[in-house]
């Protein structure tokens, strides 16, 4: 059984026709990772998988399980996560608080009123765990909005993680961060549970590269070539795309015959 | 028969109130984003300085004329020097005119004292016209003409005129208004000081009818919410559809119920609410 | 009673010893409450009026700010609960005759039903119609008050009401200020308790950023409902404490201008913190006092208050005085 199943999944705005015919087969612990130009609908497709926006047409499986029709925290208990372009924290509010949010966000004590939250001893000691684990213990009691970009993108990440989802959809995780930091991030990102699938939307290809199983890329809300890394690293339609917007920074000089996967 | 016709005129008169009232307030949050609570306020001042203007004077339409303008220009500075420093910070701005809601009541019943008073009605509208076997008072048909005819100014001003553009572009994006090199501040106090002097009128072509009186300002500004919550905040048209849905169900309610009243006033909030959360003409 | 039992978030894994030392700072507190009453009483009868008054008003700030500053959902139609617990208790025991134990717990729960009621439909709109809806909403309820005379008494409000038997009547102005502290502090540990537990944290999760809450699986609706329940029962207990110090309702229970006062008193203290919210309501009712004895404008000086703090302090006087006071303490530092 697949992880996420996305079928003919199209969404207009007004006239605008922002995701046609996106069909996507994502296996249990793969990495896939979702390129494209600005504006080719990565982000909508995002929200669309997460119940942010409303589908105009299509569906959407989550192990085996039609979500199509679920909100958005219908969907995150189902073990469906992700994390925001824009960085998306409790900005007035702790790192360690922030933690404990997410943490708390799936456990059946959160709705509980009458116990203090150092009584529930799981939680604590899931949010020391994360704290350690990403090495956060030196800022947990400092308030995010004074942490640099860096440390909220990865915390950002931290987040969705830390209700323990089967799916995370990552969006740009490395956007804005030094070469340095990438590579942790990108590190991380390769040492997650083999459990846990992973879609990614990011720019960096070199990155997106090392982290991938497969490859899908976007352009103008469609998906135009699929296949593993080093096919796509090649693909001539790609080529195209990436040189009309920008350099395609990493890739290979020739293009060559290789052609389309799939 | 003659109830059902007397309470839907009735009805009717008071929804063209309330529609004048409302527009501005529509208006005002539709491209500033600024919930006012201080709307009432204008709608109190409105109708104290014409019966002020009008008792010296004995003209119904200079008191009219001199109301609008000076709370046009109070609603202008208010929005220049106060409003226009928190713009976006929409808690803020509510306190704000919250706070002004309290002075501008405090203020007015120094000035005005506390007992309720009748704007009198312009002379050629004293009297009742018999027609369909009942006797109705002219003033209020009169109302139901003048807030139509305010209704087709309004929309021929938002959708036949380059300011009507504008405001309108505003209404939808800001930036880009503010992309085609058009002052933006001058828009938004000009479209406060419009929206207040709406609210002046609304006192005005009320006062003569339901009185003017400390709370007055809290009673006609909570009608107004409902009715721009009914009809979806920044829509002119859909204050006007629900203006007349409050105004009827008001009426009507106050003949049935009388202990209840107000309460049939929101009935048609908690429906549309129900519904349709944005309102009747908003944007989902 | 101690602004460190708010500080959440610099906890750290703490050794026992600091349990030993939050039970000190509990007692501390109580023993606080404990010796204002006692000197009050010792006072005379204006202040331990004015202690009674300061104890209820700071009640229902706290019960606001549950909703204003830990949930982001600002209230103006907060007197509605306050003051349907009054009605509702005032009520049972004069048209049914019910005892003080019967018909308090059914002025709360007419709170309780009243809040339900309300943010049903208040919570279906997006976050900056919350303030009109309530201020609407409320405004329909001091209506009825004012006009189903035969059921409110109209204007006059409904009078007579005895105050509670506990082993003794509560008569003097004494003992009824030692029944409201006990009743303030009982609610005011509920409501520590509360801001504490994993559902407070999701309150303020919801304050600062709603869809990230969503997206990590809260269904925010439900949080935003059972505060305001929350806040509407500790309400309803501040209006009743109020109805029963005068023996007396009447319309201005349930006015707007009272849910205004209230908010304001959130403000001068600082939204978001329960002991902050506190201060703000003594602050006020002290003002109040003060300023009325020296002119009739006090409605005047109030939105000016308002004004004010729109302008300069929107998150409270004490994070402002707490700026300055930095501001301050940096400028000294660098002349040194």
């Amino acid at each position: 059984m697949n992880a996420l199943e996305v079928r003919d999944l199209g969404r207009s705005f007004g006239g605008l026709q922002a995701l046609q015919n996106v069909t996507l087969s994502i296996a249990q612990g793969e990495r896939r990772v979702i390129i494209g130009t600005n504006g080719a609908g990565k982000t909508t497709l995002f929200n669309l998988l997460n119940g942010q926006i409303r589908p105009t047409r299509g569906e959407i499986v989550l192990f085996g399980e039609p979500i199509t029709a679920l909100s958005t925290p219908q969907r995150a208990a189902r073990g469906l996560a992700r994390t925001f372009q824009i960085t998306s924290l409790f900005a007035e509010l702790s790192v360690r608080e922030n933690i404990q949010i997410a943490v708390q966000a799936l456990d059946p004590c959160r709705f509980s009123f009458v116990r203090t939250i150092e009584s529930y001893r799981h939680i604590e000691q899931r949010v020391e765990e994360l704290l350690a684990q990403w090495q956060l213990e030196h800022c947990a009691a400092q308030r995010v909005n004074k942490l640099s970009y860096g440390v909220q993108r990865q915390l950002e990440v931290v987040m969705a993680l830390a209700s323990r989802p089967r799916v995370l959809l990552l969006d740009e995780p490395m956007a804005g961060l030094s070469s340095e930091e990438t590579h942790l991030v990108t590190d991380i990102i390769l040492a997650l549970d083999r459990a846990v699938t992973v879609v990614m939307i990011e720019h960096d290809l070199a990155a997106a590269f090392r982290v991938a199983d497969r490859v899908s890329a976007m352009d103008q809300g469609q998906v135009v070539a699929e296949g593993p890394p080093a096919l796509i690293r090649d693909d001539e339609a790609l080529q195209r795309i990436y040189l009309r917007g920008g350099a395609l920074g990493t890739a290979g000089p020739a293009v060559s015959a290789g052609g389309r996967s799939q | 028969m003659s109830f059902w016709l007397i309470n839907a005129l009735n009805g009717l008169s008071f929804a063209m109130v309330l529609f004048v009232l409302s527009a501005g307030l529509t208006l005002v949050f539709g491209l500033l984003r600024i919930i006012n609570m201080a709307h009432g306020s204008f709608y109190l001042l409105g109708g104290y300085i014409a019966l002020s203007v009008i008792q010296a004077s004995d003209h119904f339409m200079l008191g009219m004329a001199s109301a609008c303008v000076a709370v046009m220009l109070l609603g202008a500075a208010m929005q220049r020097w106060t409003l226009a420093r928190l713009h976006k910070q929409e808690l803020p701005q509510s306190l704000l005119t919250l706070g002004f809601l309290f002075m501008f009541a405090d203020l007015a019943f120094w000035i005005w004292g506390g007992n309720p008073q009748l704007v009198p009605k312009p002379a050629v509208l004293e009297g009742a016209i018999r027609f369909a076997g009942i006797a109705y008072p002219a003033y209020r048909l009169a109302l139901i003409g003048i807030g139509v005819l305010v209704a087709v100014l309004l929309w021929a001003l938002l959708e036949g005129t380059r300011i009507g553009a504008v405001v309108r572009a505003g209404m939808d994006d800001e930036e880009m208004v503010r992309a085609m090199g058009i002052n933006i501040p001058l828009v938004f106090t000009a479209v406060f000081a419009f929206g207040a002097g709406l609210a002046a009128m609304g006192g005005v072509l009320g006062g003569p009818l339901l009185g003017l009186f400390p709370g007055a300002d809290f009673e006609v500004a909570m009608l107004a919410f409902v009715v721009v919550t009914v009809g979806g905040l920044g829509s002119i048209r859909g204050a006007f559809i629900a203006s007349l849905l409050v105004g009827l169900a008001d009426n009507f309610g106050t003949a049935w119920f009388p202990q209840l009243s107000l309460f049939t006033a929101i009935i048609p909030m908690v429906i549309v609410l129900a519904l349709r959360p944005s309102g009747l003409m908003g944007r989902a | 009673m101690n602004p460190h039992l708010e500080a959440t978030g610099t906890r750290v894994r703490r050794p026992l010893w600091t349990d030993r030392s939050r039970t000190i700072r509990l007692l501390a507190a109580v023993a606080g409450i404990v010796l204002v009453v006692l000197a009050a009483s010792t006072l005379g009868s204006y202040p331990v009026e004015l202690i009674t008054q300061v104890l209820i008003y700071a009640l229902f700030a706290m019960s606001l700010d549950l909703l204003v500053g830990y949930t982001g959902l600002p209230s103006l139609g907060h007197s509605a609960y306050f003051g349907v617990a009054a009605y509702a208790a005032a009520l049972c025991s004069l048209k049914l005759g019910l005892p003080f134990w019967c018909a308090a717990p059914v002025g709360l729960l007419a709170a309780v039903v009243t809040a339900l009621l309300f943010n049903l439909i208040a919570l279906r709109t997006a976050r900056g119609y919350y303030l009109m809806i309530t201020l609407a909403l409320a405004q329909v309820l001091w209506s009825i008050a004012v006009s189903w005379t035969d059921l409110t008494g109209g204007d006059n409000g409904l009078s007579g009401i005895a105050r509670p038997v506990i082993g003794r009547p509560l008569e003097g102005a004494a003992s009824y200020l030692w029944f409201v502290a006990l009743v303030f502090t009982v609610s005011a540990m509920a409501m520590w308790r509360i801001v504490r537990s994993p559902f407070g944290q999701a309150l303020k999760g919801i304050r600062e950023n709603e869809p990230r809450m969503r997206a990590l699986g809260y269904e925010t609706w439900r949080y935003k409902l059972v505060a305001s329940l929350l806040a509407a029962l500790f309400a309803g207990i501040a209006g009743e404490c109020f109805l029963y110090l005068n023996g007396f309702v009447g319309p201005s229970s349930l006015a707007v201008a009272l849910s205004a006062q209230v908010l304001l008193m959130v403000l001068m203290g600082a939204a978001g913190t329960l002991f902050g919210s506190m201060i703000g309501a003594a602050v006020f009712v002290v003002l109040q006092n003060i300023v009325s004895s020296y002119t009739d404008r006090w409605l005047f000086v109030m939105g000016a208050i308002y004004v004010l703090f729109a302008l300069y302090a929107p998150a409270g006087a004490l994070p402002w005085l707490r700026e300055r006071w930095a501001r301050y303490r940096n400028s000294v530092g660098g002349n040194t």
